[in-house]
Formats: C-alpha cells, sequence, structure tokens
C-alpha cells in the first residue's frame, strides 16, 4: 500500500515538474528567447528585444 | 512618472538601469549593448517619494538628430513620449563630447538632470569637474555619481523627483539641427571651463604604452590568443576545473544518484520511475550542472577583462582585420555579446546599417562559442586530452578563422559590396570592478541552472523515454531498436564521412540543437547503460566511441554547425526566411566539411590511418570544390554585369 501511495506522489511531482518545464520551455521558446534560459536578460517582464520590435512572439 | 536615461554610447546608461531597477539587463564596456529601449520601475529604497516611477533606459545616442537606428529609437522615445523628467548621463571622463547631445536636450523644453557618471575615473586622473560652474552654464541641476557602485543614486532620483513638472530654465544659447559647428564650438568652451586639469600625464603615457602592445594591429592578435589561453586554461584545468571535478565525479557521481537511489528503494518505487528520475532526469541534469563552477569562473574572469577595458581594445584588434574582408568593424559587437549567448549576439546585429554587412555578420555571430556550448567543450576536453589547456582556446582560434574565411568566402557567393563607418570609442582603463563581475558570472549562473531544469530536464526525459522504448512503445531489448537507436542510425549514414561511429553521436547532436547541453546531457543517458563510470572520466564510457581525434572533430562538428532552434529563431527574425535558409546551408556545410577534413586529415596524420568514410569523404569534398567553383564564377560573372550597367548609366 505504502509502495502505491509512494509510486502516485513521486509520478505526480516529476509529471508536475516535468509539465512546468515543458511549460516555460515552449513560452520561452516561442518569444524567441533563449529556450529554458528565463534568467536571460530578455527574459524578465517580456522584455524580449525581438518581441518588442514584433519580430518574435 | 516617468524618467528617461539618455546619454552616448558607453556612458553607463545600463549600469545606471539595473542599479536603479533592480534589473540585470546586459551591460558591457563597449558601445552599442543596447539596441532597444527598457522599463522597469525604480527600486523602492531608491523612491520613497509616494509616485509610482518608471526608468527608462535608452540606446545610446551621440546626438539627437539621428544617424543610427539606435539614435532614432532614442529620439523618437523623447519626442513622442515626452518624460517627464530626462536624466541626461554624462560621462565625466568625455566630459566635452557627453555635453553635445545635452545642449540638444536643454532645448526641448523638457526637464533634464545631469547625472555626471564616472566620477571615480575623473578622480584617478587627477582632474576636478566645477559642477557649480557647469551647473549655472547649462541651467539644470547637476549630480556626481558613480554607476557601478550605485554612488549618488538617492540624490539623483531626488534631482529627478524636485525638476519634474516644471519647465527646463533655458540659459544655452538656441541652435537649431543645423548649427552643428557652432554647438561644437559652444560645447568645447564650456567644457573647457568646467574641467580643472591635474597632473596626469604619467597615467596617459602608462595608458599610451599599453595600448602600444596590445591595441597594436599585430602583436594585439597574439596577446589576445595568450590572454584567453590563460583564462580558458585557470577556467576549465584551473580553479573551474578542479569543482566540476568535484561536482562530476563526487557530487552528481556519487553523492546525490545514491542518496536518491537509497530514498526511491526505501519508498519501494516503480523500477520505471526510479530509472527515468536516476538514468535520466539526475544522470542528464548533472552532466550538465557539473560544469557550473567551470562557467562560473570563466565568466568572471572575462567580466573582469571586459570591465577593465581591454574587450575594447580587442574590439579594435579585430575591426582592422574584419574590415579586410569587408565587414563592419560594428560586426564585433555582436561576436563579442554572442561569446555569452547568441540569441542577443544575433540581435545585436541589427545596429549595422548596411544590409549585406548586417547578414553576413548574423550568419557568423553564432560561431563564436556561446556559454552553452562551453560543457561540451569541457567533456571532450577533460576526457580526451587530460590536462591540455589547448582545447578550448583552440575552438576560439578556429572561431575567429572560420568567421575570417566564412566572410570572405560569403563575399564570393553572393553580392554584396559596401562597408559602413565605425567609430569605436575606447573606455579608459580601469581598476575592474569585483561587484560587476560577481553580477555578471552570478547571471550568467542563474540563466545556466534555469535553462537545466527547463529545457535540459523535458530533452532528458524525452531521451530517456525514447532511447527505452521502441516505435510501437514496447521497451527494446537493444538500445539500438529504440526510437532514439532508430533516428541515430540513420544520422550514423550521415556522419561517416567524419570518422563517427555508432548512433550514439548522431542522436546526441541532434539533442542540441534544441539547446546545446543537451549534446552532454543526451551522451550521460545514453551511455550510462552498462557502464558505471562517470561520463567525464578519461578512458570511461566516451572513450568507446571516440578516439581523439574523431573527439575534436565532434566538437568542431556541434559548435560549428546551425546554432540552438532559439538562435536559429532570432536569426529569422534579423534575416528573413530567405537569408535565413542560405546561412542554415552555410552554417551546416562549414561544421560539417570542417569536421570531416580534421577527423579524415588528423587520422591520416597521427595514425597514419584513414577514419572511417574515407572515400565518402572525398566524394564529398569533391562535390563540395566543384559547387563552390561554380557557384563563385557566377556571382563573378553577375557582378561584373552590375557594374558594367552602372558604368553605362553614369
Amino acid at each position: 500500500m505504502s509502495s502505491t501511495i509512494g509510486n502516485i506522489i513521486v509520478g505526480a511531482v516529476l509529471l508536475a515538474v516535468i509539465s512546468w518545464a515543458g511549460f516555460r520551455s515552449y513560452r520561452n521558446m516561442k518569444h524567441n528567447r533563449c529556450p529554458g534560459c528565463g534568467a536571460c536578460e530578455f527574459a524578465a517582464n517580456n522584455e524580449c528585444p525581438g518581441h518588442e520590435t514584433g519580430q518574435a512572439g | 512618472m516617468r524618467i528617461a536615461l539618455a546619454g552616448n554610447p558607453n556612458c553607463g546608461k545600463t549600469t545606471l538601469y539595473n542599479a536603479l531597477t533592480g534589473k540585470t539587463e546586459s551591460a558591457g564596456n563597449w558601445s552599442g549593448v543596447t539596441v532597444e529601449k527598457k522599463a522597469a520601475k525604480l527600486k523602492r529604497k531608491y523612491g520613497a517619494f509616494g509616485t509610482e516611477i518608471i526608468i527608462v533606459d535608452l540606446p545610446g545616442a551621440y546626438s539627437i538628430t539621428p544617424y543610427t537606428a539606435e539614435e532614432a529609437i532614442t529620439r523618437d522615445f523623447i519626442l513622442e513620449h515626452r518624460p517627464d523628467v530626462i536624466i541626461n548621463i554624462v560621462d565625466g571622463a568625455n566630459l566635452e563630447r557627453s555635453l553635445f547631445m545635452t545642449t540638444q536636450l536643454l532645448e526641448l523644453g523638457i526637464p533634464v538632470v545631469i547625472a555626471l557618471n564616472k566620477s571615480d575615473i575623473i578622480q584617478e586622473r587627477n582632474d576636478r569637474v566645477d559642477i557649480k560652474r557647469l551647473q549655472a552654464e547649462l541651467g539644470c541641476p547637476i549630480i556626481s555619481i558613480v554607476a557601478t557602485e550605485a554612488q549618488g543614486l538617492r540624490e539623483l532620483i531626488a534631482a529627478a523627483v524636485k525638476a519634474a513638472g516644471k519647465p527646463q530654465r533655458r540659459v544655452t544659447p538656441v541652435f537649431g539641427d543645423e548649427a552643428v559647428l557652432e554647438r561644437h564650438k559652444f560645447v568645447e568652451q564650456i567644457a573647457a571651463r568646467a574641467i580643472v586639469k591635474g597632473d596626469n600625464l604619467r597615467r596617459v603615457w602608462l595608458s599610451d604604452s599599453i595600448d602600444r602592445i596590445i591595441a597594436n594591429q599585430w602583436i594585439g592578435l597574439p596577446v589576445f590568443f595568450l590572454v584567453m589561453w590563460a583564462v580558458y586554461a585557470f577556467s576549465i584545468e584551473g580553479l573551474g576545473g578542479f569543482l566540476s571535478d568535484y561536482f562530476n565525479e563526487t557530487l552528481f557521481g556519487e553523492v546525490i544518484p545514491s542518496a536518491a537511489d537509497n530514498l526511491l528503494s526505501s519508498l519501494e518505487i516503480h523500477p520505471f520511475l526510479r530509472d527515468l528520475i536516476l538514468e535520466g532526469v539526475i544522470a542528464g541534469i548533472g552532466a550538465v550542472i557539473g560544469f557550473l563552477p567551470l562557467i562560473m569562473v570563466l565568466f568572471f574572469c572575462l567580466a573582469l577583462l571586459e570591465d577593465s577595458g581591454y574587450m575594447a581594445r580587442v574590439a579594435l584588434v579585430m575591426d582592422r582585420h574584419f574590415k579586410r574582408i569587408g565587414l563592419s568593424g560594428k560586426s564585433i559587437i555582436p561576436m563579442i555579446v554572442g561569446s555569452g549567448c547568441a540569441i542577443p549576439g544575433v540581435m545585436a546585429t541589427r545596429t549595422i546599417e548596411d544590409a549585406g554587412e548586417r547578414r553576413v555578420t548574423a550568419i557568423l555571430t553564432p560561431y563564436v562559442p556561446c556559454g552553452a556550448k562551453l560543457p561540451i567543450i569541457a567533456l571532450f576536453a577533460t576526457v580526451f586530452f587530460p590536462g591540455a589547456s589547448w582545447v578550448a582556446p583552440s575552438m576560439y582560434i578556429l572561431a575567429i578563422c572560420v568567421i575570417i574565411v566564412g566572410g570572405l568566402l560569403l563575399k564570393k557567393l553572393f553580392l554584396w559590396e559596401n562597408t559602413s563607418v565605425f567609430i569605436l570609442e575606447l573606455p579608459e582603463y580601469k581598476r575592474p570592478s569585483l561587484k560587476y563581475a560577481s553580477s555578471q558570472m552570478l547571471r550568467h549562473s542563474k540563466a545556466f541552472i534555469h535553462k537545466a531544469a527547463t529545457i535540459i530536464l523535458v530533452m532528458n526525459t524525452l531521451v530517456w523515454l525514447m532511447q527505452e522504448y521502441t516505435w510501437l512503445l514496447q521497451p527494446a531489448a537493444d538500445q539500438s531498436q529504440s526510437m532514439l537507436g532508430t533516428i541515430g542510425s540513420v544520422l550514423e549514414l550521415v556522419l561517416k564521412p567524419l570518422g563517427l561511429r555508432g548512433w550514439q553521436p548522431g542522436a546526441a547532436a541532434i539533442t542540441g540543437f534544441v539547446a546545446k547541453e543537451n549534446v552532454v546531457s543526451s551522451l550521460a543517458i545514453l551511455l550510462s547503460e552498462g557502464s558505471e563510470a562517470v561520463l567525464s572520466t578519461p578512458g570511461g564510457p566516451l572513450a568507446g566511441l571516440f578516439n581523439p581525434v574523431t573527439a575534436y572533430a565532434f566538437l568542431i562538428f556541434n559548435l560549428f554547425t546551425p546554432p540552438c532552434f532559439a538562435a536559429i529563431g532570432a536569426m529569422r527574425g534579423e534575416l528573413g526566411a530567405e537569408w535565413l535558409w542560405k546561412g542554415l546551408l552555410f552554417q551546416i556545410g562549414v561544421g560539417y566539411t570542417l569536421a570531416m577534413l580534421v577527423s579524415q586529415i588528423g587520422s591520416l596524420v597521427i595514425y597514419q590511418a584513414p577514419a572511417p568514410g574515407l572515400p565518402a569523404a572525398v566524394g564529398i569534398s569533391a562535390a563540395l570544390g566543384v559547387f563552390l567553383f561554380i557557384k563563385i564564377k557566377d556571382t563573378a560573372a553577375k557582378r561584373q554585369a552590375l557594374n558594367l550597367a552602372a558604368e553605362t548609366r553614369s
């Protein structure tokens, strides 16, 4: 029983983390930013130059 | 309330913007780093005045009569959006030049507050600026600041808030856009009266003497290579390598995997989940994060070099060589920016006015090894060339050679003429700020970790699943029958002329197009089965796939073929669809051919035996030679016809 609950919890956490990572990567790529690099100089507050000039996103 | 930051290139606008807002925008000790306006809220500690204050960072401009695209952005924002106050950042070390724009701003009627930046450099020179006199001559408040040290910012904001809403008092004559010479003369007189010169002959002599060596047309380049060799030796073989070894071998090799294994075993987790976490997520991310200390040390050293004023001298040296191959001197800035990340590098090409030069620079910029490619370099250097400090610098030297030869080749392949004028500013030498270097190091580290936690995590999961299962979603009895195995087998044929064996190199290289670090993490996942050794161990799992020559060729293939998809997206933005395809084909051609030549010639020279795939390599080389010959001849004929038509018209 404990193993089933453990599997569900670990599986759910892993799925949530990977989904979040996938969503972040997709969103960044859509805005022509470095795919995972949300911390890069363009990511904060949608300040990506490509986005501002209408060349991205 | 909106406060705009305006001033000459490299006067410290972005540094001031970052200090005022807490942002970490890319700032550099050379002109042209900011190519777009950026806006953010003022930090609470500077803005306790009851109103929300937005700070707008504008691209550098020498005048508001625009010559370049960035100057036009600055002018349009000031005239159309009319900020409540303009903080005009004046470079105290170049007062006369900075005040030209100041006099133009004072004519607009918008309140102006002058931030006299780099007052530390003025002091070091033994000079003094008579602020009271300058205030009286210009009719606006002047606050002395040191943006890099966040000195004087509270007073600056207080003065800006006080000036807002009040019309700008006019004490200077109105010149208009046409009277450039009169304005220059006026500014010259004001600056001469405001600067109290000290004795700084020794300092000037010293600076000139250093410049004679490191900015010399011929000595400058070897000195640059020597400096870069020292930086990379320290980063990869020295402190950075030492810390990375600990991360790779102990932390991600033993401590974390065994702790995770114990935890998952105690929870009786299903083998599928257990393997996915241990072999997919931890092995993959660990292989990349293991190189974090190395990246931190490297970016710290590069930031110190940049802040000292050295990198601007490198730009000057490269500028002379670039002009010879018909590239703009401005091309060097995107390339230096691109050494951090290719995306801002490619975007920085928009400062180049000539379309042909801009295209060529956007195509060549991704050749500069970016931060994401460093783990690949470090991995192959550690495994196949332990103790050798030349591998990483050789990639940069190769990049410079590829850029120069590539520039010449693109010029021959496609029609384009013209070289635009580029004024490169040389900042004064100064003691590099440890605070600045640390902030740059943290910025890059944060980006690196963020990337590992997002796209690399996703790709690791995908790679693990694809190497465990067949296309029918059945567990693969043999890795080579898995989804990734079949894709890799097709790529194995393509990569055979490069002397590469096995399907794993192709599969790893293809994941690198999503993010270059994936090459390392994918190899870690693909080779973890059947090997307990850590990927970065000399003679470890990688040695079964490569020898030192093919490893070096694989490194070249990954570094000199097209960059990641996000950078390709940036290229599309700057080049348009047609030129993007031309650029990508060029990059694939260059990367592939270079890797093939290194592998085949290297194997013949070092092992006295060709690498696998020699006949195919000879065939490809011959076909490429014929194609280049025909294309260059065709372009030359077109160029001649165009010249003839132009002569007839005139």
